[in-house]
């Protein structure tokens, strides 16, 4: 077999390893708390997550993919010496891979995204001081501005939704004197909202990566319809719920009636966080594959090239795998153990989450879907609504972030040393 | 694999509040037996019941120090820290005057007076309707939380506060006709049975005080609208 082969089937085996990664672990924070309220069974949240994460791998998956492979390195710094890029994306697979696992293994809360933007910022510093020249020229520190100041920026906007998202939960229903009635009156609107973003983000960009050109008036009437169908069913199952249940009118009667209405909607926002943590996370396995791709077929490093449609359905049918194997019995724990995030605390958190994730990807900005989420879970908990958090994991958090960059940096480093000495 | 998620959440210190009202409860819920035994003159059962009572008060205090010892500065809480600590300590008082009644009734065998017994009963059922309705109260802290501590759960337990202040005061009516009457009556009683009733009143009225003391601190918890 020769060199590129060997590259090549490199690649694609630790690209389907990170995905496994990020299956197995992140997605399941959002269909666990469906899971635990007994809205779904886990069979069928592994199905429905695995739907909408490969969807928006696919569909979404692409913009941020290209910011990981190109955006970050100064590719012109390569030219003449493609395989030594090759093989530096190579490296930072395998070293943020290993760094993810070794994390896991102790149960810190680092972030796929950060290890792989560690990575290939440890392969761009190794590459130039291997072309001869100041290795860190190589690095586009320009570029990861944005990206460090939106992993700050992401988990705040999160919180900020999702606090925002409560407050509203919490004025119409909670804090109303006829929640039952207002859950009749107001749920069709939320379950409107959130379908209208979720369809608009499904086809808006979703249709030109599977190369349908569609006009936006159409996308927008497209997805109001399928919003409105929504609503309208909802208001009728609502509105069915309520006066069968009418076993009482006392608030905890009336308590648990709002609960059982968000655990179906909670199912929602579950999905569209799945989905717009495909669209965001998928790049994190497939970004430097991309750039391997371009120079196997090209020769070159183009910074215009396409990330190939095959790379992201890679990448989701890797996350999908990880969902699969290991994603299940994640989704079980958190569903067993997490019963703080009730239906109306998830909802909001989720919804929060996944708004923010997918702005985010749109912008081609690199974020942690996990961090966001915990962000939201604290915005929830600024509206008074959790009962307690622990503030120490914001501190592991920070702590991780500091560590992960660095030390995926270094995995990187010696791997592509050994790698270098090995094919070069 | 570890979720992230599973670090974010302690123990709610809510759920850990009620789990020491339940202890509280517990003592109250012997006054009335222990007064009925000491009614009938039965003083080993008297001796039981207030054993009992120590006993209860002893675990409430366990609890208390373990919610003290997991309050530390890196929690959210939806409430104020401090004031989630007055609200435990103003239930603990509840159980400590508890303890003192059974430790007043058991220090002598002290007797009822016939022409005093009913009374009495009315002023002891009085002061624990007060207990009792610090223990609902408390019972309504995890929907309190659900709702944000607004709303109609916030009006519900508001209602509660006002009622355990009512309460009080009737219980502070009935103390001090007690009193009369039984200094009516005083050169008919034994002189040391007067001091020891006369404590035992003061002492179960506290009873009533400390439970209007805790709703009064519930209260800041709720912002009602």
């Amino acid at each position: 077999m020769d060199v590129m082969n060997i590259a090549f089937y490199t690649a694609i085996i630790v690209s389907i390893y990170m995905a496994w990664n990020i299956g197995a672990n992140d997605v399941a924070n959002a269909f666990g708390t469906s899971v635990g309220s007994k809205a779904l069974t886990i069979v069928s949240a592994v199905a429905i997550a695995a739907v909408f994460e490969f969807a928006g791998a696919v569909l979404v998956g692409g913009r941020v993919t290209e910011t990981i492979s190109k955006g970050i390195i100064d590719i012109h710094m390569f030219d003449g010496h493609e395989h030594l890029f090759m093989w530096g994306m190579i490296a930072a697979l395998v070293g943020a891979a290993i760094w993810i696992n070794v994390a896991t293994f102790f149960g810190w809360p680092v972030s796929t995204t950060h290890a792989i933007v560690g990575s290939v910022v440890g392969a761009g510093i190794v590459s130039g001081f291997w072309i001869g020249g100041n290795g860190l020229q190589m690095v586009s520190w320009g570029q990861l501005v944005p990206i460090v100041f939106s992993w700050i920026v992401s988990p705040v906007t999160g919180a900020l939704l999702a606090f925002v998202v409560f407050l509203i939960v919490q004025k119409t229903f909670y804090q109303s004197n006829t929640p039952a009635e207002n859950l009749k009156k107001y749920t069709p609107y939320m379950v409107f909202a959130v379908l209208v973003i979720l369809a608009l983000s499904v086809v808006y960009k979703g249709m030109k990566n599977v190369k349908l050109e569609v006009s936006f008036p159409v996308v927008l009437l497209v997805s109001v319809l399928v919003a409105l169908a929504g609503a309208l069913l909802t208001k009728y199952l609502v509105a069915r719920f309520i006066d069968k249940s009418q076993t009482g009118t006392g608030i905890k009667t009336q308590f648990n009636q709002i609960e059982t209405v968000f655990k179906y909607l909670q199912i929602l926002t579950a999905c569209y966080v799945a989905f717009a943590h495909g669209a965001n996370d998928v790049a994190n396995a497939v970004g430097p594959l991309a750039g391997i791709i371009s120079v196997i077929e090209t020769g070159a490093i183009s910074a215009k090239s396409q990330v190939p449609m095959w790379a992201l359905i890679l990448g989701g049918g890797g996350i999908v795998l990880g969902l699969a194997t290991y994603g299940y019995k994640v989704i079980d724990t958190i569903g067993k153990k997490i019963t703080e995030l009730t239906p109306t605390r998830g909802f909001s958190a989720e919804f929060g989450t996944a708004t923010t994730v997918l702005v985010c990807s749109y912008m081609g900005l690199p974020i942690s879907t996990t961090h966001t989420l915990v962000g939201a879970v604290i915005g929830v908990g600024f509206a008074r609504g959790m009962a307690n958090i622990n503030g120490k994991i914001i501190r592991d958090i920070l702590a991780s972030w500091f560590i992960t960059i660095p030390l995926s940096m270094i995995f990187t480093a010696i791997i592509f040393y050994l790698l270098i000495a090995l094919f070069v | 694999m570890k979720s992230i998620l599973s670090g974010l959440f302690t123990q709610s210190p809510f759920n850990q509040l009620q789990a020491h009202m339940a202890e509280v409860d517990k003592c109250t819920n012997l006054i009335r037996p222990m007064f009925n035994a000491l009614a009938e003159g039965n003083h080993d059962e008297v001796k039981n019941i207030a054993k009992q009572v120590m006993f209860a008060e002893h675990e409430a205090d366990v609890i208390k120090d373990k919610i003290r010892g997991t309050i530390h500065d890196s929690m959210f809480l939806p409430v104020d820290k401090k004031d989630l600590l007055r609200q435990l300590s103003a239930q603990d008082d509840i159980a400590d005057a508890a303890e003192d009644v059974a430790v007043l009734v058991t220090i002598r065998h002290t007797s009822v007076p016939a022409f005093l017994k009913e009374d009495i009963f009315t002023y002891i059922d009085k002061c624990l309707e007060a207990t009792t309705t610090a223990a609902k109260i408390v019972d309504e802290l995890d929907e309190m939380v659900e709702s944000s501590f607004g709303g109609l759960e916030a009006r519900k337990v508001l209602e509660l506060c006002d009622r355990t202040g009512e309460l009080e005061f009737e219980a502070d009516k009935l103390q001090y006709k007690l009193g009369q009457k039984m200094f009516l009556h005083e050169k008919e009683m034994d002189p040391v049975d007067i001091f020891m009733w006369f404590q035992l009143f003061k002492n179960i009225g506290e009873l009533a005080d400390a439970s209007e003391m805790m709703a009064k601190r519930t209260r800041v918890f709720l912002i009602p609208t």
